[in-house]
């Protein structure tokens, strides 16, 4: 039984291997860079509308729940401010229920350069890791006088899975994209 | 004597008419018969025409590059055939004009079967596309919505098009080898519909679409344009 149980497992530990090892053309690669790119430019969308004061309370938490899926359920979001040195790091949901709660008469947020400066990289199981940044500009109206305005360079480390699902009785080989931390690299005033 | 003298002259008179006429008859005889012949060489000479006109046309109808249509060449034959030349040649080569136009008749008829055939396709593509022309207006229309209440009236009408909101929607996000294909996420309608509301924009097509007997979808594949 108990080599059976090592059998079984060399076994698995070779399919899983050669899973992982399959050759991904350049093509391919291409495909899976501008989808993991995609997802990101999907959250600045999010982010936009959950911190737009004009977007209705149901709306904004049904948005929530699906930036809530883009990211790895341990993912933190970095917050910084002008006003002080370190950063804060929240739990996403934490993180977009004070973005959805902050205290200005309106929030513009704008997200630009959205590149890669961390290729993505095949690690040895199979999943591709890298590196998008991003700048962030925030806007905090109180009426008509800008209260706040800073503009954020954020890393975000990105993840992504080959991953399978049965549908219509049919087996999907799909790119999970799953965002991580989003890290703080430099805030200015501009 | 005198009396016998007239007699005389009278029988001489009625010689010489007589001989008149038998000449007269002997010289209408010969000129009827010559007539008769000048008409029967006039009918061989037409029938050979005839017979020469119905060879080319038959020849004619032998080419394969006979310019004329089906229809025609069949007038064509009929006209030569009701014609009955009652020539060996002519009927030979009617024996083997038949079976070329039958020939040419069923190719026809599998031209116009493979004709009707294409139509029908290209009407049901043209339904099919229409199809899938109003199914992505309706991605576009929610994408290009003023508001939140037009998108999600739009979102609802949608919805009415789907078996249910949970119908999987699979993104293509390329295809590669022998047609294989690497997904983004499957998602269902209901949340990539309010994905559109959210990002403003859609920029893929329709690349499958699977419908229940009730004529809604059950499953929606989408790729990049």
């Amino acid at each position: 039984m108990k080599l059976k149980f090592i059998i079984l497992t060399i076994i698995g530990l070779f399919s899983l291997s050669s899973i992982a090892q399959e050759e991904i053309s350049p093509e391919r690669k291409q495909a899976i860079d501008s989808l993991a790119l995609e997802k990101v430019k999907d959250l600045s969308k999010y982010i936009s509308i959950i911190g737009n004061k004009e977007t209705s309370f149901s709306e904004a938490n049904r948005v929530i729940e699906r930036t809530l899926e883009l990211f790895d359920d341990n993912s933190q979001i970095g917050v910084s401010s002008l006003y002080r040195k370190e950063v804060k790091y929240y739990p996403v949901r934490k993180y977009l229920n004070r973005l959805m709660a902050l205290n200005y008469d309106k929030v513009n947020i704008k997200w630009y350069n959205i590149q890669y400066i961390s290729d993505l990289e095949r690690q040895p199981d199979g999943t591709f890791v890298g590196v998008i940044t991003i700048y962030q500009r925030f806007e905090g109206m109180q009426g008509d006088d800008l209260k706040y305005v800073d503009t954020t360079k954020k890393d975000i480390t990105i993840y992504v899975k080959r991953k399978e699902t049965i549908i219509g009785g049919r087996t999907i080989g799909f790119w999970d994209v799953i965002l991580g931390d989003i890290r703080v690299a430099e805030t200015s005033k501009n | 004597m005198k009396k016998h003298k007239i007699q005389l002259k009278l029988t001489q008179w009625s010689k010489l008419i007589a001989l008149v006429l038998v000449f007269t008859v002997a010289l209408g005889g010969s000129s009827c018969k010559s007539k008769k012949k000048i008409a029967a060489e006039k009918a061989a000479i037409e029938l050979a025409n005839k017979i020469a006109l119905a060879k080319a046309s038959l020849f004619d109808l032998l080419r394969d590059d006979n310019p004329k249509t089906y229809e025609e060449k069949i007038a064509e034959l009929k006209r030569i055939k009701d014609m009955q030349l009652r020539n060996y040649e002519i009927e030979q080569l009617i024996d083997q004009v038949e079976p070329m136009l039958a020939a040419e008749y069923q190719e026809l008829l599998r031209k116009q079967e493979a004709e009707r055939k294409r139509q029908d396709a290209e009407l049901i593509r043209i339904k099919k596309q229409a199809e899938l022309d109003n199914i992505n207006a309706h991605f576009i229309s929610i994408a290009q919505a003023e508001n939140d209440l037009e998108a999600n009236l739009r979102i609802q009408q949608t919805l009415t098009y789907y078996a249910s909101p949970n119908v999987p929607v699979l993104l293509i996000i390329n295809i590669y080898g022998d047609s294989q294909k690497d997904y983004d996420k499957p998602t269902t309608i209901e949340h990539y519909l309010n994905y559109l509301k959210d990002v403003k924009t859609y920029s893929r097509q329709i690349e499958s679409i699977k419908l229940d007997v009730n004529h809604k979808i059950i499953e929606i594949e989408l790729i990049k344009k």
